[in-house]
């Protein structure tokens, strides 16, 4: 422990999906300006064309460009994703170091709180909401971050109660520290490994729900694109044009492996037990 | 005992309440310190010895309970306080030393940050980062650090165990308090560091008016810094007097035995006597005396009651003292 020896190169993990991360980053970034052909306007001419050097991932039913497409769906998967560790970040580390900290009642109902929460599949919470409150874009967004906020709520929680009763905290006490300095300064950075990580893996989980929702209709609506919408719509092509299904299954199936692999990673490093 | 008593604990009990019973850790002891005063507080793991310095500092994890006593700090009783009445004794009256070095500073702060909090708190004459950064230097000065300019970038990781605890120190002494705890603060160093931490609180405490309640299971290092010592054993105080009559003379069996533990000269090349047995968990108190499954003087009346002897500045409770 006496040497702080950056070990990120050479974890495997977290090169590649470090990668894998910063790819599709690079393509949603790219998107905004940029893509090979227009994401919405259809070409009857090109219907369902298999993937080629002048459509890398074939063409939709409607002649739409897929790879263009998938990138402007990115859009939406890392809104979802980075509106969901926001809102984890924010909302749910406060909360759950407030609760760990200090305990009481407030901890006690909070806990059972999100255990209750806990209790339910968030797909079915998220369709619920989307029940009352109207599917579509904004209400998917707000949903998803809303089912992250327990997952770093209960991270947060039992880091600060792990923390809490070292020496250094209670010195912190003795001496009347700010409660906000205590927590903020003192508590807070010495739990970012573990909250990088349920970052990291929060987020592929998000984009996964994001997907789901979609693809059964309920989550963002047409025009906005979105992978498990492109998903559903390939079904009806899976033997015709079975690109489109694959294109859109590998987009996701990657964004979600790129940031589980950082996740894995990130613990790797962080662990210092696991160092040579 | 003339002086007016800057700290006294009257009948303090602390218990661990579980499933609906009181499991009791800390068991009606009292004890009275007067300005200047060095006391020892000593006894194995699980005799509520930190818990009664927790106490003290008002830092009691909220699972234990106290169930009876006062804590009177310079006519005040802590007890009564709020937390936040409470925080005005805290470092300026009461600081404290903990255990272990090496969680005893913020990983991931600097030393000169972790000071300059303590400065910003509780010196408003070091009005300017030069200021503090002077002041900083002066304290770890004064612990013996040789290099304190270089040591307030540094980390804690950085450190040795012996220089973690000479910051501490540095820490716990720039409030200016009038009472240090200080739990264990040797325990987890080597011999030689010990000595040199040992010697460095009797200097603070000489030069500061220091009132001193210092926690240890070594009688040695009781030895060299109290006047007076006070054995715990299973939650109570069961002998209590000057440091060096208890050493010459102990009354109790458990101080003898204590004694009977540490090494010395004159037995070298001898197998080291220990106390068979192990401290009673806190649900397995309810004997008169808690020692007697230990002890070798037991007889049948000590299970049923044992009575409290005092003889001058002497305090033994046992039935059968030496």
């Amino acid at each position: 422990m006496s040497k702080h020896s950056p070990t990120w190169w050479k974890n495997s993990n977290f090169l590649v999906g470090g990668s894998i991360v910063c790819l599709l980053l690079l393509l949603m970034l790219t998107s905004f300006f940029w893509t090979p052909y227009s994401p919405t306007a259809p070409s009857a001419a090109a219907k369902l064309q298999a993937p080629s050097f002048i459509h890398l991932l074939g063409t939709d039913h409607l002649g739409r460009d897929v790879f263009s497409r998938i990138m402007v769906a990115s859009q939406t998967a890392f809104l979802v994703g980075i509106s969901s560790v926001g809102a984890g970040c924010l909302l749910g580390v406060s909360l759950g170091l407030t609760c760990g900290y200090y305990g009481g009642w407030f901890d006690l109902v909070t806990v059972r709180l999100l255990d209750a929460f806990k209790a339910i599949p968030s797909l079915l919470l998220a369709l619920m909401m989307i029940a009352v409150f109207g599917s579509g874009m904004k209400v998917t967004v707000m949903a998803i971050a809303l089912l992250a906020i327990p997952l770093y709520a209960r991270m947060a929680r039992s880091s600060a109660i792990q923390l809490k009763n070292l020496e250094y905290m209670q010195w912190t006490k003795l001496i009347g520290i700010s409660r906000r300095r205590i927590l903020f300064v003192h508590l807070l950075p010495n739990i970012r490994s573990p909250l990088l990580i349920t970052a990291s893996l929060g987020f592929a989980s998000s984009v996964l729900t994001e997907a789901g929702l979609s693809y059964l209709g309920l989550g963002v609506q047409p025009p906005d694109p979105s992978w498990g919408k492109m998903l559903s719509e390939a079904q009806d092509y899976l033997f015709n044009a079975p690109w489109l299904a694959l294109s859109a299954g590998l987009a996701i199936t990657l964004l979600v492996l790129g940031f589980n692999l950082l996740g894995d990673g990130l613990r790797d490093i962080s662990d210092y037990r696991r160092k040579d | 005992m003339d002086k007016e008593p800057l700290l006294q604990v009257t009948d303090l009990s602390l218990t661990v309440p579980y499933l609906g019973i009181a499991y009791p850790a800390v068991e009606h002891i009292s004890f009275s310190m007067a300005k200047g005063d060095s006391f020892g507080l000593i006894g194995e793991s699980g005799c509520g010895k930190s818990l009664t310095a927790l106490a003290i500092a008002g830092l009691l994890p909220e699972q234990i309970l106290r169930s009876s006593g006062k804590i009177i700090f310079d006519g005040v009783d802590l007890t009564q306080l709020t937390a936040q009445q409470m925080q005005a004794y805290h470092g300026d009256d009461i600081s404290m030393v903990f255990q272990d070095s090496a969680t005893s500073l913020n990983p991931l702060l600097t030393v000169g940050y972790q000071l300059r909090e303590v400065i910003v708190l509780y010196c408003p004459t070091a009005d300017t980062p030069a200021k503090q950064k002077q002041l900083a230097e002066d304290s770890l000065r004064e612990v013996g650090l040789i290099d304190p300019a270089e040591t307030l970038n540094k980390y804690p990781h950085q450190l040795s165990g012996g220089q973690r605890q000479r910051i501490m120190l540095a820490m716990a002494m720039l409030p200016k308090p009038r009472l240090l705890l200080a739990d264990e603060p040797t325990t987890a160093l080597d011999l030689t560091t010990q000595q040199q931490i040992l010697a460095l609180i009797r200097n603070l405490q000489i030069k500061h008016h220091l009132t001193l309640l210092m926690i240890s299971h070594n009688m040695r290092v009781v030895q060299s810094l109290c006047q007076r010592t006070l054995v715990m054993y299973a939650g109570k105080i069961v002998e209590q007097g000057p440091t060096e009559s208890i050493l010459q003379q102990p009354q109790h069996p458990y101080s003898k035995a204590l004694l009977g533990a540490m090494p010395t000269f004159d037995r070298r090349g001898k197998p080291l006597e220990t106390v068979e047995g192990m401290v009673p968990p806190l649900y397995a108190r309810n004997l008169a005396c808690t020692f007697s499954p230990r002890c070798p003087r037991k007889t049948a009346e000590c299970d049923l009651a044992v009575a409290e002897k005092k003889q001058g500045d002497r305090m033994v409770l046992c039935n059968h003292p030496e």
